[in-house]
């Protein structure tokens, strides 16, 4: 059908398309990155935070200060009734420690070298408040641990 | 059976910045935030579809046209909000003479639905049959339009 575009037009088209959308740079975990990780944790989890501590331009260490949070990826699928947090967190634990999560951040230089996952067993619509029990991701180099 | 992360980490990089694209044509000054989230909360609820659907790119691009328009309509102040830092909605362009910024300003110009049209068949790359299914038209008016927005795009870029 292009085909019987005026042939000016089709030219157009033709330079149109070697433009690039955009995407989110390489250099460091994508959002869809977390929210697959939250995926997976959604299944058995009620509810859940995520929040990506970003690196201040005073820290050129790349390590998290101030607690500052550049997104929050609130999740509100799960059990019903919600399951107390304690049980949350063994499951998370399981479920990270079955996750194939590395292999993402070995190939890039994360900008963002901590996640905190924040679980909470309050009612979902509150669950952007304290009190939260905190999981905190750090990426390595190859590594991610929880501390 | 639902589909595993590692296939849905493959659709994330072969279509998360077509439809985060396509996704920005629905919002004004084409907030990317906006876009992506609705971009994720498609691959997350792709995640936990039992059984997955049988064409997968037909379901993300129909759901991201659904979930961007829904967005649209229920968090205009956050799109407001976040209007002052957008990125660029395209790479900068190495291999032509194009400027991005002005292409994406052109497009602007256009009505949604020739946006629309545009997106999809130009960084997309779907066929036209898909287009009109997507967006319920019949296909001769999706390829009507389709040149209609390139020609206008073609005048407001000064091409000869």
């Amino acid at each position: 059908m292009t085909d019987e575009l005026d042939p000016k037009l089709r030219e157009f088209e033709t330079r149109l398309r070697r433009l690039k959308p955009y995407c989110v740079s390489p250099s460091r975990p994508p959002r869809d990155w977390k929210r697959i990780i939250a995926c997976t944790l959604a299944t058995t989890a009620t509810a859940l935070a995520i929040v990506c501590m970003t690196p201040t331009s005073q820290d050129p260490s790349g390590a998290p200060s101030g607690g500052i949070a550049s997104s929050k990826v609130p999740l509100h699928q799960g059990l019903t009734p919600p399951a107390p947090a304690s049980t949350m967190r063994q499951q998370l634990t399981r479920l990270l420690a079955e996750m194939d999560v590395t292999n993402p951040v070995a190939e890039r230089k994360p900008e963002y070298p901590v996640i905190e996952i924040a679980v909470n067993d309050a009612p979902p619509k509150e669950n952007i408040s304290p009190p939260f029990e905190r999981l905190r991701l750090r990426f390595d180099d190859h590594e991610l641990s929880m501390f | 059976m639902t589909i595993d992360s590692a296939t849905i980490r493959d659709l994330v990089n072969a279509h998360g910045a077509p439809l985060t694209l396509y996704a920005r044509q629905f919002f004004p000054f084409g907030n990317f935030h906006a876009a992506e989230e609705v971009v994720q909360d498609v691959f997350h609820r792709l995640s936990r579809l039992t059984p997955p659907p049988d064409n997968v790119s037909g379901w993300l691009y129909a759901a991201v046209r659904n979930g961007a328009i829904s967005a649209v309509r229920s968090d205009k102040r956050r799109e407001r909000r976040e209007t002052d830092r957008q990125p660029p909605l395209f790479q900068p362009d190495t291999e032509s003479s194009f400027d991005a910024e002005k292409i994406a300003m052109s497009l602007t110009k256009l009505d949604r639905e020739q946006r629309e049209i545009v997106t999809l068949r130009l960084w997309s790359d779907l066929p036209f049959s898909e287009i009109a299914t997507l967006l319920d038209l019949p296909k001769t008016t999706v390829f009507r339009r389709y040149g209609e927005a390139l020609e206008t795009l073609r005048q407001l870029l000064d091409e000869p």
